[in-house]
């Protein structure tokens, strides 16, 4: 039998799995102090929940082996919190603030060297719809990373309704053509395109700037003097409200804009903003406004969110983030007496450290190897006194093993008067 | 941007040509050979950007990932394997186009589909022997004909062929390109049989592995010489600017200043 896991995903080994959790927690912490309370959703999910916003080739399908209905491992905690939000949402006063933090699949091709199991933390919220409750969305996420110690970062901000008052009277085959070009910047391809539309020349050097409308504030500027239709305006006013909120908590040095972004067209439906981290390939944080979302689900609400992806993060932050930790004890006993050991271990756990037995018949060096491997820095080491064999003395001997000096105790009572007192200083 | 603009550039045919963009757009500073040693990357204390010479098929997934803030690749890779990058300048360099061909020996294909056409044409009087063997004699003469045609090579033949070929089912196609392939096939509705091949394409047709290829042309040279007919076009082929989301949002101005100035040089 093989022992690695399926193509795609991975073991979180415990140095791993305790960034991971680390990260969880520090977000969802975060989160909570805006008003996000957490939530957890089922990992499947019916397709056509998800497949609002996912690929269905992309999803883990099976078959619900009693209504033959087809299911999928969540590839996305958004779409099921529209769901469930429009289950409550006759019952319950808006605003809806989920947070949540879980794993989704995605069945990627396995060879890209992406992971098909993805760590995500994130947060929802439904009613609100201002550009206002949008900046608060990505003060958040500024705010979120802050927390996680990234200091060199910023978040870009696009609003596809831009794209979309520039692209309204045009055929929607060749908007969709127009779209694949915009979202690439491509903008040769886009030239070709153009050739052979009928359309005014001012139109279409409009529509060949937009890959280019990207930058800081002065994009803004820019944009004003292009358009003159009125949804690319309302798009660019929203985008100045945004950044003014956002200037209001002195964040705004985090900014930067490209209304040539059009992602997800399909699902977005207003703002939309990606943080970017200088060395890291891939954006950090991706979110924006999904209006659409729970009109799927049969109600008439406003939505906004963003997922923060963790794998990334971690590997961003990188592994040396955890350190020994000085307060975490191992007892090993070497003598035949059973009880002292777990004396010791109830009373190190009481005055507050993390103390362990492992059970194994290890000898001195053993422990420490493995002391080592599992960031514990204080042993307890008990053995009989072989000088003084007919009295069989126990000692308990205490190290910790960054430095070579051992201090022997020969009661119970001894050692702990020496740790009551290292825990006062 | 702290560092230089680490630039992938792809081994092979444009190489050269890619050098001569850099070095006219003031990124690099040195002659050819400076950057063609077994070393793979190049940071010379005096150029601009630091260079990392990679495979072809490799640069879209070194600028994906960001190990490179911009690249040079063919459109035909790009088009292949679908990478998210941003791809804003068609370099020009590198052109050549993506095609379908035959053998000449394809014209047995062709005698099937105007037997087929024949009979359907008259195919009430089956049952008479002698009208039968008239219409083979007659079936043998225009078949004849065909291969004469087939040989003269004319645009209008080539037009029969393809015409022709495409009302085949299940066509063998020996490609690199299989995605690309897949694609082309599937928007005119003919069912293909892909065989994926990682070189010297025109081998596949002579040896009887498949009865078309789809392949980078430049020249036709190669065609002509290996007895192959190009019978369509798929798409033209030239050497684009590919760009790193992460490099071009963390950096809009500088990115935005690097595509500017190649732009200025194509």
């Amino acid at each position: 039998m093989g022992t690695q896991p399926p193509a795609g995903t991975r073991d979180f080994l415990p140095s791993e799995a305790a960034i991971i959790t680390e990260i969880g927690k520090v977000l969802l912490s975060e989160f909570s102090k805006w008003g996000y309370k957490r939530i957890i959703t089922p990992s499947i999910e019916y397709i056509d929940t998800l497949r609002i916003n996912s690929d269905v080739n992309n999803l883990f399908k099976v078959v619900d082996v009693g209504s033959g209905e087809l299911l999928s491992f969540r590839s996305d905690f958004t779409l099921q919190i529209g769901r469930l939000s429009s289950a409550i949402i006759n019952s319950n006063a808006l605003p809806f603030k989920f947070s949540y933090c879980g794993p989704v699949l995605r069945n990627i091709d396995v060879v890209s060297g992406k992971h098909r199991e993805i760590w995500q933390a994130g947060v929802e919220m439904i009613g609100p719809d201002s550009p206002e409750s949008d900046a608060e969305l990505i003060v958040m996420a500024i705010e979120s990373l802050k927390k996680l110690k990234i200091k060199d970062f910023n978040v870009d901000i696009g609003n596809v309704e831009f794209f979309r008052g520039i692209i309204s009277d045009l055929d929607e085959n060749i908007s969709k053509k127009i779209e694949y070009c915009v979202t690439r910047k491509d903008v040769s391809s886009l030239i070709n395109i153009l050739e052979n539309v009928n359309l005014s020349d001012r139109k279409k050097d409009i529509i060949i700037e937009l890959p280019f409308m990207f930058g800081e504030e002065d994009i803004i500027k820019k944009a004003w003097d292009m358009v003159d239709n009125d949804r690319s305006k309302r798009a660019i006013e929203n985008i100045e409200r945004i950044i003014s909120y956002i200037k209001t908590y002195k964040l705004d040095e985090y900014i930067t804009i490209d209304l040539g972004e059009v992602r997800r067209l399909h699902y977005y439906t207003g703002t939309i903003f990606e943080c970017y981290a200088p060395g890291s390939g891939y954006e950090l944080i991706g979110g924006g406004r999904y209006n659409n979302l729970l009109e799927s689900f049969g109600q008439n609400y406003a939505g906004a969110g963003f997922a923060i992806n963790l794998d990334i993060i971690s590997e961003f932050i990188g592994r040396n983030k955890i350190t020994a930790k000085s307060d975490d004890f191992l007892i090993a006993n070497k003598t035949a007496d059973r009880l002292i050991p777990v004396e010791l271990n109830k009373f190190l756990k009481n005055a507050g450290f993390k103390s362990e037995i492992n059970f194994m018949d290890y000898g001195y060096l053993e422990h420490i190897e493995y002391m080592k491997q599992n960031y514990i820095n204080n042993l307890v080491y008990i053995y009989n006194d072989k000088n003084n064999s007919e009295k069989e003395k126990l000692i308990i001997s205490y190290q910790n093993i960054k430095d070579e000096n051992k201090i022997n105790f020969y009661s119970l009572k001894e050692f702990k008067e020496y740790i009551v007192n290292i825990k006062k200083v | 941007m702290k560092e230089k603009v680490r630039i992938a550039i792809p081994k092979g045919r444009v190489l050269e040509d890619s050098l001569d963009l850099l070095r006219k757009s003031g990124f690099i500073k040195h002659p050819d050979e400076d950057y063609n040693s077994r070393k793979l990357i190049f940071n010379y204390e005096d150029d601009n950007a630091k260079l990392l010479i990679v495979k072809p098929w490799d640069v879209p997934t070194f600028v994906e990932y960001g190990a490179a803030d911009i690249g040079i690749a063919g459109k035909d890779i790009l088009l292949e394997k679908f990478k998210n990058v941003y791809e804003p300048l068609d370099l020009g360099i590198g052109r050549c186009k993506i095609a379908v061909a035959v053998h000449k020996s394809i014209d047995v294909n062709i005698k099937n589909v105007n037997i087929n056409k024949e009979t359907a044409h008259i195919g009430y009087a089956e049952d008479d022997d002698a009208d039968e063997f008239l219409r083979k004699s007659q079936r043998d003469e225009k078949n004849k004909k065909t291969e004469i045609e087939i040989n003269q090579n004319t645009a209008e033949n080539i037009e029969n062929i393809k015409n022709a070929l495409y009302l085949l089912n299940n066509i063998r196609v020996a490609t690199k390109y299989v995605n690309i392939t897949k694609d082309f096939f599937k928007k005119k509705g003919i069912s293909v049989q892909i065989v994926k091949l990682y070189g010297n394409i025109e081998l596949a047709p002579l040896t009887g592995l498949c009865d078309v290829i789809v392949d980078l042309v430049s020249t036709g040279e190669t065609l002509k010489q290996n007895n192959l007919l190009l019978i369509e076009e798929i798409a033209v082929i030239t050497s684009r600017l590919i760009v790193n989301r992460a490099s071009l949002k963390t950096n809009p101005k500088e990115i935005h200043n690097v595509i500017m100035r190649i732009n200025q040089n194509i």
